[in-house]
């Protein structure tokens, strides 16, 4: 699976480095003193990750959670985010990362005791926190190595109040399925219609399985969010958001549905450029675009709200609470 | 449609029977283009003509934000008599500024 494997040599004996050493396949493990002496030092192409993939293993230093911006998430509490891994696995053609750091090499933190005791902190002063994984790299896609997942589990079985989100394209429901259920944790899947899921999403798992395995935690009492973002516009845009919102209802009630969030494709310039880059030939690239209220480069105006506007009502008529439908990085 | 093909038709019999010049159907192709790229745009362009049909009619030019971002429009009209004071005040009485943000706030039939 890895080329090389990096090691910090602080962390060898950290219980979570060494499930993940017994758990994957590499071909040479290096002892290192810091993963920013190395990783990303020297620029690697963002498709090398396809032939050459690298893995990094250390302690997450400065800071551990890192305030989101306005419109990131639900509702009017604190968000955060925690950093536990740099990198994925999945390759979607829209993905900031490949514009993001310097190379596609895998990085998984492992202290997370450190991330949890910074949580701690948090919640003292405002208990109903949002925590939310999966900001620089899926948040299950390898938990069946890194196996954290129990550790924030008793954090927020602790906390009540306090709230996770694990958002995920992954199938990799395993852990989570493994530990009963809390009504304050969050396992969120990003869909898509079908169609762009099997274009744009390389390397993820297809829509309909990402579908499945949202109806399994739902059948065992976990509550889900969901974000239909980023929304590409296609051919039969409208037929297949109501197709794959129909096939939605049909598993996953009001009341264990956490939150939707509707966005549409965007990005950074130099994101843009690395897309372009990578993926020549590929849709993505074939859209008008312009240069919208945050510099990033969307849909226009009206077509972005028309495209979300949309989606909201697809998702009214299946009798979704408007209330818990949200617009994600979009300005008023 | 490929480009090509496009290009045939606009040269052809039919067509030269609507006197276009060089200059429209080039317009026309490049419309066509963009159409093709983005239909969705196309629809919405046209949709927010209509809601300053009104404008267009008494004679001024109507200018929205290229990238389409800010909810406002600027206006041009050379004014050389009191009925194009009168027909623009028609014209403004006529468009409804309310209905112009819900367009950029994506609230339209767009089909």
């Amino acid at each position: 699976m890895f080329n090389k494997v990096f090691v910090e040599k602080s962390q060898i004996n950290n219980p979570y480095t060494q499930n993940i050493l017994q758990k994957i396949k590499y071909e040479k493990k290096v002892e290192i003193d810091n993963i920013e002496d190395i990783w990303g030092k020297v620029k690697k192409p963002y498709l090398q990750k396809r032939t050459n993939l690298n893995l990094f293993i250390g302690r997450k230093k400065g800071t551990l959670l890192k305030e989101a911006p306005p419109a990131y998430g639900h509702g009017n509490e604190k968000h955060f985010y925690f950093i536990h891994a740099y990198n994925c696995i999945y390759e979607c053609q829209y993905c900031y990362l490949q514009g993001y750091f310097n190379t596609p090499d895998l990085v998984l933190f492992v202290n997370h005791d450190e991330i949890i005791a910074e949580m701690e902190k948090i919640v003292q002063d405002n208990p109903d926190t949002w925590f939310h994984a999966g900001e620089f790299s899926d948040s299950l896609a390898l938990s069946h190595l890194t196996d954290e997942y129990s550790a924030y589990y008793e954090f927020f079985k602790k906390y009540p109040e306090a709230k996770l989100e694990l958002r995920t394209k992954s199938v990799n429901i395993k852990k989570v399925l493994g530990l009963a259920p809390l009504p304050n944790i969050y396992t969120s899947f990003t869909l898509s219609s079908e169609q762009s899921g099997k274009v744009f999403d390389v390397r993820c798992p297809s829509v309909s399985s990402r579908l499945k395995a949202i109806e399994q935690l739902v059948t065992n009492g976990h509550r889900i969010g969901i974000h239909f973002d980023p929304i590409i516009y296609e051919e039969n845009f409208k037929e297949n958001y109501k197709q794959i919102i129909a096939k939605l209802s049909d598993i996953l009630p009001n009341n264990q549905m956490g939150y939707i969030s509707i966005g549409v494709v965007r990005f950074t310039k130099d994101v843009y450029k690395e897309v372009e880059r990578n993926y020549p030939d590929s849709l993505i690239t074939k859209f008008d675009y312009s240069k919208s209220f945050d510099g990033k480069i969307r849909y226009n105006r009206p077509m972005r709200r028309w495209i979300m506007n949309h989606i909201k009502e697809l998702l009214i008529q299946r009798e979704y609470n408007p209330e818990k439908i949200y617009f994600c990085m979009e300005e008023d | 449609m490929q480009t090509p093909d496009l290009v045939k038709i606009l040269t052809e019999s039919n067509v030269e029977q609507l006197k276009l010049t060089d200059k429209e159907k080039a317009a026309y192709l490049i419309q066509y283009l963009e159409d093709t790229i983005n239909p969705l745009q196309g629809h919405l362009k046209k949709e927010l003509n209509k809601k300053v049909a009104p404008l267009i009619e008494s004679g001024a030019q109507v200018y929205f934000d290229p990238k389409l971002e800010k909810k406002s429009f600027a206006l041009k009209m050379e004014i050389n008599s009191q009925a194009n004071i009168e027909n623009l005040k028609q014209a403004l009485t006529n468009i409804s500024f309310s209905d112009i943000e819900a367009h950029f706030d994506g609230v339209n039939n767009v089909q």
